[in-house]
């Protein structure tokens, strides 16, 4: 390169690039007029579907106490009140409607958003490393291992059941180690890696299946259809401590690891001849996507959709570039799992869906819409 | 206007024995007489499949520095084969390749981003993704982790942008251009990368005439002009003779000859390697290749 660069006098930098350094070169150039839009229009959302999930609810408390009860100085002022809340601790003092709303409603909202959050990041590194579009969680096997790893716990070693959400966690990434490895030969390509979580799905989906006629507590099927549809109910702080150190993780390494998403959307001969170690990079930018899905199937089960949907209608708004759909899916997800949860909790009334489904009648027609409007449906 | 001017006495004897890549003599080549080969395939042996016949046994060439080698062949003579195994993506069993007179297999990833420059014949981007942002991905291997673009960086870019003249596509989405600007794109985001070197696998095949022409002319000013070393692989005979100062004709895996075009382009060799009878006649354009009958 020295050398070309000592023959290239005549060629001095045109103006553009004094303009360009000053405008567009910095660390945050990426932000742009559509990603402010949607990151501003989904934190309302997200701001006003958690006041109606905060507002409402079975237990009938009026509107001007809940909202007396958020911002009680004897919660908010009370340092030891509010350790007691997110550590965990007694709150006996509190009164009922104070507790409803302060260890249920207040910490679903919050659990959706972080659940929200990883989905949707876990959604769109996968879909760069895979280079598939419709990759997800889901498809690449995570969710089927973390399901069967769940049902397994719950049927046959039934007095491990508090130790759930880290065996869903190893089950998801257990999963996605073995699709990778069917798909590796001596490297891997996206098509061989969807092939593969294909194939994986497939038969641990069986397993999962064929387990339920050695359930005979009704009790315990219920419980294992709660994890596999994937739900909220009953997220509180506990839930919160699980996942909150997990998503500091994952959104920092996800950030960082934007710019290698987006040289990985050159395809790999390009990758490689840029210099990246395509392998490592794909694995370790897997590795961030399968703790992101897991700590969501963790604390909520199998949520579908959200790591599918949620990224694609980003990159819609904001184009492809992952510095700026990575923050964007941090805003959106939340968006969609707290209106998911809403509908979830409030359709109807005395009884709550489990928000997994709610997102499959989302995600489903908003598929659909997709095929109908894109041609190449799968290519990024 | 760039690429005449190198044929004009391909007519010229030179000695017969005269081994690898010999004087071409025209005006802005014969300062390349002395110089030393920057790219040497020793002994190589080159195998997809360890229990089938090798697609390359045993061949040594040399690539001249600062200059346009084609590699030219019929179909599965293993031109592209050589060239990924150039590019560091297909393992030799035996025999090596050097670069600049180190093995290949020293370099690091990132150095040898930084030395060698390879273009698919396809290539995909996000639709959405502005030439300049392509361009930009060229600097990686000169970044780390979390640096910005430098002056440098964005030098770089603007230079790989005016070198193949597509400044007015600077802030196109790639998902909107042509065939043949998208190719001009990515030869910008490879000279981004500042190689010495560059290697490019059948790079007009799927461009319109107009495209093919400019596309020869970028190539031959990245040597004329930036003291390049160019490797391409060309299954259009007529384009490498117009292109190249140094030919490599590949039959079946085995070099057939090489030198420059006006030598190593032959009757002969036509009815040899590419089973035609031709009737090669040196031009004021060059040679002129012109296809008679196939040979059964």
């Amino acid at each position: 390169m020295s050398e070309k660069t000592g023959q290239s006098g005549p060629r001095s930098p045109t103006a553009t690039t004094a303009d360009r350094q000053v405008g567009s070169g910095g660390r945050l150039e990426w932000v742009d007029g559509p990603l402010l839009s949607v990151c501003l229009a989904s934190l309302a959302i997200t701001v006003v579907a958690g006041a109606v999930q905060i507002t409402f609810g079975d237990y009938s408390v009026s509107i001007t106490e809940v909202w007396g009860i958020v911002f009680d100085p004897a919660v908010l002022a009370s340092p030891s009140t509010l350790y007691a809340l997110v550590f965990g601790g007694e709150l006996a003092h509190l009164p009922t409607e104070s507790l409803i709303v302060w260890t249920q409603r207040v910490p679903r909202v919050l659990v959706a958003v972080f659940v929200g959050m990883n989905l949707a990041i876990s959604g769109a590194i996968f879909q760069a490393v895979t280079r598939n579009e419709l990759a997800s969680p889901y498809i690449l096997g995570v969710s089927s291992g973390a399901g069967l790893a769940v049902l397994l716990t719950l049927v046959v070693f039934g007095g491990l059941a508090a130790y759930l959400p880290l065996f869903a966690a190893l089950g998801g990434a257990f999963a996605f180690l073995l699709v990778y490895a069917i798909a590796w030969n001596g490297g891997t390509s996206p098509v061989r890696l969807v092939l593969a979580g294909v194939i994986v799905s497939t038969v641990f989906g069986s397993v999962q299946t064929g387990l339920y006629f050695f359930v005979d507590d009704l009790g315990t099927v219920q419980e294992a259809l709660a994890w596999t549809t994937g739900t909220l109910s009953g997220a509180g702080w506990s839930e919160m401590r699980l996942i909150v150190p997990w998503t500091v993780l994952t959104v920092s390494l996800s950030i960082v690891g934007a710019r290698q998403l987006n040289v990985l959307l050159l395809g790999e001969r390009t990758a490689r001849s840029l210099g990246m170690s395509v392998e490592r990079a794909r694995f370790g930018l897997s590795a961030v996507a399968i703790v992101a899905a897991s700590a969501s199937v963790a604390v909520s089960g199998i949520i579908g959709f959200v790591g599918l949907i949620v990224p694609h209608m980003v990159r819609t708004i904001v184009g492809s570039d992952y510095r700026a759909l990575i923050v964007g899916c941090l805003f959106v997800g939340p968006a969609l799992l707290v209106v998911a949860d809403v509908c979830a909790r409030l359709a109807i009334s005395g009884s709550q869906l489990p928000v997994g489904i709610l997102t499959g009648l989302i995600g489903g027609p908003y598929f659909l819409y997709l095929m109908k409007r894109k041609q190449h449906l799968g290519e990024l | 206007m760039i690429g005449n001017s190198s044929y004009e006495d391909g007519t010229e004897p030179t000695t017969a024995d005269d081994p690898g890549w010999g004087p071409v003599a025209s005006e802005d080549t014969t300062d390349r007489r002395d110089s030393a080969d920057h790219i040497e395939c020793r002994d190589l042996v080159l195998e997809y499949d360890a229990s089938a016949e090798p697609v390359v046994d045993g061949e040594t060439l040399s690539i001249p520095e600062s200059a346009v080698t084609a590699l030219v062949g019929p179909n599965g003579s293993g031109k592209s084969t050589i060239l990924r195994a150039i590019a560091r993506e297909l393992e030799p069993t035996t025999g090596r390749v050097v670069l600049d007179g180190r093995d290949l297999e020293e370099y690091s990833r990132k150095e040898l981003a930084r030395e060698l420059g390879l273009l698919s014949q396809h290539n995909v981007a996000p639709e959405s993704l502005t030439v300049e942002d392509l361009v930009r991905h060229g600097r990686y291997p000169h970044r780390r982790l979390f640096d910005t673009m430098t002056e440098e960086d964005w030098r770089a870019v603007d230079q790989a942008i005016e070198a193949v003249g597509i400044e007015t596509l600077r802030d196109r989405p790639v998902g909107s251009l042509s065939g043949g600007q998208t190719q001009l794109a990515w030869i910008a985001m490879v000279l981004a990368q500042e190689p010495r070197a560059l290697l490019l696998d059948e790079p007009t095949t799927y461009l319109d005439l107009r495209h093919q022409v400019r596309l020869l002319e970028v190539i031959q000013s990245l040597s004329d002009d930036f003291e390049m070393t160019v490797v391409v692989v060309l299954h259009d005979i007529s384009q490498a003779v117009r292109v190249c100062d140094h030919l490599v004709a590949l039959e079946d895996g085995s070099v057939y000859d090489s030198g420059p075009p006006s030598e190593v382009v032959t009757e002969e060799l036509m009815a040899e390697v590419f089973r035609v009878e031709a009737c090669i006649e040196p031009g004021p354009n060059g040679l002129g290749i012109h296809p008679v009958a196939e040979i059964e």
